[in-house]
């Protein structure tokens, strides 16, 4: 089964279990019966589910099914829970401070996973794309490698060709470069201007340049280029990474303000029992 | 060729642990120490290797991917002459989102412990505001019951407790929905089985899905029997325009038997609406407009439109009926007054039954004086009055079958029985004659069982005269004080003689009269030893009643006058103690006198030979209403009889006062009778079942008006339905309303389809609790 028929029949059987709950929900909505109540804990074990993902991944011995089984089943069920929600709160926002603040978490934390998908999506492809893929945590090792580099290039051009144009350009232009991940937004959205606008200042620059003088020259457009790409994957990755600070947390959050909102409703609603 | 940063084989890449939280500091420079963190995140970097001694020399042992062994060696202590300058570690990024994760949920925790326990708590966790009805209520636990006991209880609250039905009582405090307030409409479980029974069953149409299957999935589930808290249906804190009264019509549908899906689409014919009943005010409206309308003597005073009779009552809901007056008095005032009655226009009360004297006489019974022309049966009324005396019923039935005018052939048992009845009656009419109105007011309440009002007691005596009564006993039994005293002290009376008649000329009583005492015994008025009697003075005073010195009296006359009780011109007088005439005998009476009937025509009392009569006052007279009411309710086994008579007799269409020849009479399941003297009308808070407003559809029908939705059912035998007394069995005027002419406007799209447009939900009596102001009495100022 390719990815193109699993996905859509993915999205069918999620379109069938979220018209069979909306349908169940208007039942239950027709009986006496408070219809919040049904759906919160229809919400509230799909919301389980959903935090349970998190369990699975750090949980490897047990034999609960792959982690990418389990992602696929993360995504279809969030979209699920979106809906889930929206009849929960009776397609309007609440007036309650604590179902606000809920709905706020829980938008965030919807949003963050969209968002999240959304680059899972697209952003591997880029990086495989561009070239040669790193390990994340290295990428500062690399860069420090690659500004010692830069500077030894610089210290021996200064040395060799006997002049300082390298090595002010290097210091007006480039220093802060190798100095650390840069460009981020940039390379999010794809685009390498900062990387022409430097390659442009360092074609400038070697029209002043003689034969020697551009060899470094040359070396040095080398380690740029490379810093460059080291500033890509920093960000693709940093972002693939960054974004599960908002959503994991939050969940818990939300979870917190769950259980609380479960005790206030059923307290003064009526009780369990 | 393409430079590669990432180098993958051992010497050139160490292993990398994600697992592991904490990554050396130095990572980022590209030279992370080979021992990392600890797993609490402290910096372990202290040497390059750890010298091993060989041969008492230490040897540096730092591996190949390090470096190898380093040049200098280890210093001769055996420490590694290269130190690792310690890093701060940082957190490995697959470890960053739990950290935050579990700072994140503590901090959230505690704000809520703040946020809850502290004062902000109940605006923290208020699901929203109230609506604008129950905005004055501030304090949660008005409504809820685990509010005031605190957040540990709300845990207990929300998992080991039932609280909606506790909490559902508090909505009580001001909604009195009466004793079944949590059951289906407010219903006892009988009643709502008897509805269920009866229910319609949907007319042809599609299937209420939604409806249907939740009655089928849930219904069994949630038991009909089970209390419904108010929460059910009624869903606060959505803010101050929520209509707290609004339900979906599935809703309504979960309990009921048959589901259906619009009032357009398979609700049930109207087959028992708006009419459910006979009506409570017998009137073919047939018969009046096809007929008596068209009459030539009544159609100036008949009515022209439907709203010459019936306007619509302060809510606008039913059409009441104008009075009386203003609808049928034109036509029926008279009938009801008497006007061209050919029997006695007034109802027998009080009076003297006849016997068969001559018979008595001869047996010897002692039954004093009897008035020999008396010869009706005793009223239903006297009856009634004297059943509260238990040895009564035991005469009554001893005397049943035998004809009281003829008691030749009566047994001495039955003569004893005849002698027993006729003290009976002789004791009526002096307890009322004597004491009034308290003796009357005692019999009454024996008998009824409870104690009267001075308003009750007012319309059942109907204010009957002190002195119609005493003339009236005064005439029929000239001695019945004397005798009724005697007989109470067990003195022997003799057998019966002629007591008075009209005229008081037949055979009055020599031996004692009224007034005096000839054998010289103290007389009710006199004392011939001297004494000073109430009313006469012998030595000379004036008295109440006579004058000696020639001046009129009261009661005589010396210069020959008629007197008040005398006529001395026969020789007569009230000293003599012989009867006192009766007013009929008064000299130069005019021809046309009035008989007491027609001198009655406003209504009261008057005396008809031996019988006091009633005259109606005219419509709702207050006598015959009470009288009706109270024997129609009253059924005490032992007077069922009795009851029944006066009853029966008020309602018959012979009755004076016609009252039941409109007014008709409902019989419950206990037997008890209902006099309907008002039209269907609703009760203060009552809430129908099914309610209709009049005056919002005046502007729908065209010139057929009224008949739009009510046309006449010509066939219908509208007068047989009050042949008997069950208010059901009933053919009405009109046809009962076709669904198809509400459903042309009740749609979605249009004037609405929603059941409570036209159904109530909480049936009943329905009264607003009244706020009780226990400060009342600490008013300043007060003692």
């Amino acid at each position: 089964m390719n990815i193109t028929v699993r996905r859509r029949l993915n999205v069918a059987i999620t379109v069938m279990v979220g018209a069979t709950l909306v349908l169940a929900f208007a039942v239950y909505d027709a009986s006496l019966y408070q219809e919040p109540f049904f759906t919160g804990w229809v919400l509230l074990a799909v919301m389980g589910f959903l935090a349970l993902f998190n369990l699975r991944k750090k949980i490897t011995v047990l034999p609960l099914g792959s982690a990418s089984t389990w992602a696929q089943l993360h995504i279809y069920a969030g979209w699920l829970v979106i809906l889930l929600f929206a009849e929960h709160i009776g397609w309007r926002l609440p007036d309650g401070v604590l179902e606000f603040i809920i709905t706020v978490l829980f938008a965030i934390i919807v949003v963050s996973g969209i968002v999240g998908l959304m680059l899972s999506r697209i952003l591997p492809p880029r990086l495989t794309r561009r070239g040669e893929e790193v390990i994340f945590e290295r990428i500062p090792a690399f860069i420090a490698e690659l500004r010692n580099e830069a500077e030894d290039l610089v210290l021996e051009s200064a040395q060799e060709t006997r002049s300082s144009t390298i090595s002010d350009f290097y210091l007006r232009h480039l220093s802060g470069f190798f100095s650390g991940p840069r460009n981020h937004l940039h390379h999010l959205f794809a685009s390498r201007r900062p990387e022409f606008r430097l390659m442009n200042d360092i074609d400038n620059l070697q029209r002043y340049l003689n034969s020697r003088e551009n060899e470094y020259a040359d070396r040095l457009r080398h380690l740029v280029n490379k810093k460059d790409d080291l500033d890509f994957y920093y960000a693709l990755s940093l972002a693939l990474k960054a974004w599960l600070l908002v959503h994991v947390p939050l969940t818990y959050s939300l979870l917190i303000l769950v259980v609380l909102h479960l005790v206030v409703v059923y307290a003064f609603g009526g009780g369990m029992s | 060729m393409k430079r590669l940063l990432q180098k993958f084989d051992f010497r050139s890449s160490s292993y990398s642990r994600p697992n592991q939280t904490w990554i050396c500091g130095r990572q980022s420079e590209g030279s992370p120490c080979r021992i990392g963190p600890g797993a609490d995140g402290s910096c372990r970097a202290n040497f390059e290797c750890q010298p091993a001694k060989r041969d008492d020399r230490w040897h540096c042992t730092r591996s190949d991917l390090a470096g190898g062994q380093c040049r200098h060696g280890p210093f001769p202590d055996g420490i590694c002459c290269k130190p690792v300058a310690r890093c701060r570690p940082v957190m490995n990024w697959r470890a960053r989102p739990g950290a935050a994760a579990w700072r994140v949920a503590a901090l959230t925790f505690g704000l809520l412990l703040v946020l809850v326990a502290g004062g902000g708590g109940p605006a923290f966790i208020n699901p929203g505001p109230l609506t604008s009805q129950h905005v004055g209520l501030k304090d949660c636990k008005s409504c809820h019951t685990a509010f005031d006991k605190g957040p540990t209880a709300w845990v207990h609250a929300a998992f080991a407790e039932k609280t909606d039905i506790a909490d559902s009582k508090r909505c009580l405090t001001c909604h009195d929905l009466g004793g079944d307030s949590f059951r289906p409409h407010g219903l006892s479980p009988s009643r709502v089985a008897e509805l269920t029974r009866d229910a319609n069953p949907p007319s042809r149409g599609s299937w209420a899905m939604i409806s249907a299957s939740a009655a089928m999935a849930l219904k069994p589930l949630k038991g009909i029997e089970s209390p419904l808290p108010c929460l059910s249906c009624h869903r606060e804190h959505h803010g101050t325009k929520f209509d707290l009264t609004a339900m979906a019509n599935a809703n309504c549908q979960f309990c009921h038997t048959f589901q259906f899906p619009s009032l357009e689409n398979a609700h049930p014919e109207f087959d028992r609406f708006p009419f459910k009943r006979r009506t409570r005010i017998r009137f073919d409206h047939l018969n009046h407009i096809s007929k008596h309308f068209r009459d030539k003597e009544m159609r100036s005073s008949a009515p022209k439109a439907c709203k010459s009779c019936h306007l619509p009552d302060e809510d606008g809901f039913k059409m009441s009926l104008k009075s009386f007056e203003d609808n049928c008095g034109a036509c029926h005032g008279g009938q009801v007054e008497g006007v061209g009655r050919a029997t006695a226009k007034g109802l027998p009360v009080f009076n003297v039954p006849g016997l068969d004297v001559a018979t008595l006489s001869e047996r010897d019974v002692a039954i004093g004086e009897w008035p020999e022309d008396a010869d009706e049966e005793i009223t239903p009324f006297m009856e009634f009055l004297l059943s509260g005396d238990r040895d009564y019923m035991a005469i009554r039935k001893a005397l049943s079958g035998l004809d009281l005018l003829d008691l030749a052939d009566a047994s001495p048992e039955q003569l004893a029985a005849v002698e027993s009845f006729a003290w009976r009656v002789k004791e009526l009419i002096f307890d009322v004659a004597v004491e009034g109105m308290p003796a009357l007011m005692t019999r009454l309440e024996k008998i009824l069982g409870k104690p009267l009002s001075t308003q009750e007691l007012t319309h059942l005596s109907g204010l009957l005269p002190v002195d119609t009564m005493r003339m009236a006993a005064h005439q029929w039994v000239p001695d019945l004080y004397r005798e009724v005293a005697n007989y109470r002290q067990g003195s022997g009376e003799k057998g019966p003689s002629s007591a008075g008649n009209d005229s008081g000329d037949k055979g009055g009583d020599k031996d004692g009269g009224l007034l005096t005492d000839e054998k010289g015994g103290d007389g009710l008025l006199t004392d011939e030893k001297g004494g000073d009697g109430l009313l006469t003075d012998e030595k000379g005073g004036d008295g109440l009643l006579t004058d000696e010195k020639g001046g009129d009296g009261l009661l005589t006359d010396e210069k020959g006058g008629d007197g008040l009780l005398t006529d001395e011109k026969e020789g007569k007088s009230a000293k003599s103690g012989e009867p006192a005439t009766a007013p009929e005998d008064f000299r130069d009476e005019p021809e046309n006198l009035a008989t007491g009937e027609d001198w009655s025509m406003a209504g009261g009392w008057y005396r008809d030979e031996f019988t006091l009569r009633y005259r109606p006052t005219g419509h709702a007279d207050r006598f015959l209403r009470a009288w009706l009411d109270v024997t129609g309710q009253a059924a005490p086994l032992s007077r069922e009889v009795t009851t029944r008579q006066i009853f029966e007799s008020l309602a018959s269409d012979k009755s004076p006062g016609l009252c039941a020849k409109c007014h008709s009479i409902d019989a419950d399941t206990d037997g008890r009778l209902s006099v309907n003297w008002q039209g269907a009308r609703l009760a203060p808070g009552e809430h129908p079942f099914t309610v209709f407003s009049h005056t919002s559809h005046f502007s729908l029908p065209d010139d057929k008006g009224c008949l739009t939705c009510h046309t006449f059912n010509k066939g219908a035998k509208y007068l047989d339905s009050f042949k008997d007394r069950n208010p059901a069995t009933f053919a009405s005027n009109f046809e009962q309303i076709p669904r198809q002419l509400c459903a042309g406007c009740h749609t979605a799209a249009e004037a609405g389809e929603s059941c409570l447009t036209c159904h109530n939900y909480h049936i009943g009596k329905i009264i607003p609790a009244l706020s009780s102001t226990l400060e009342m009495m600490s008013v300043p100022g007060a003692p």
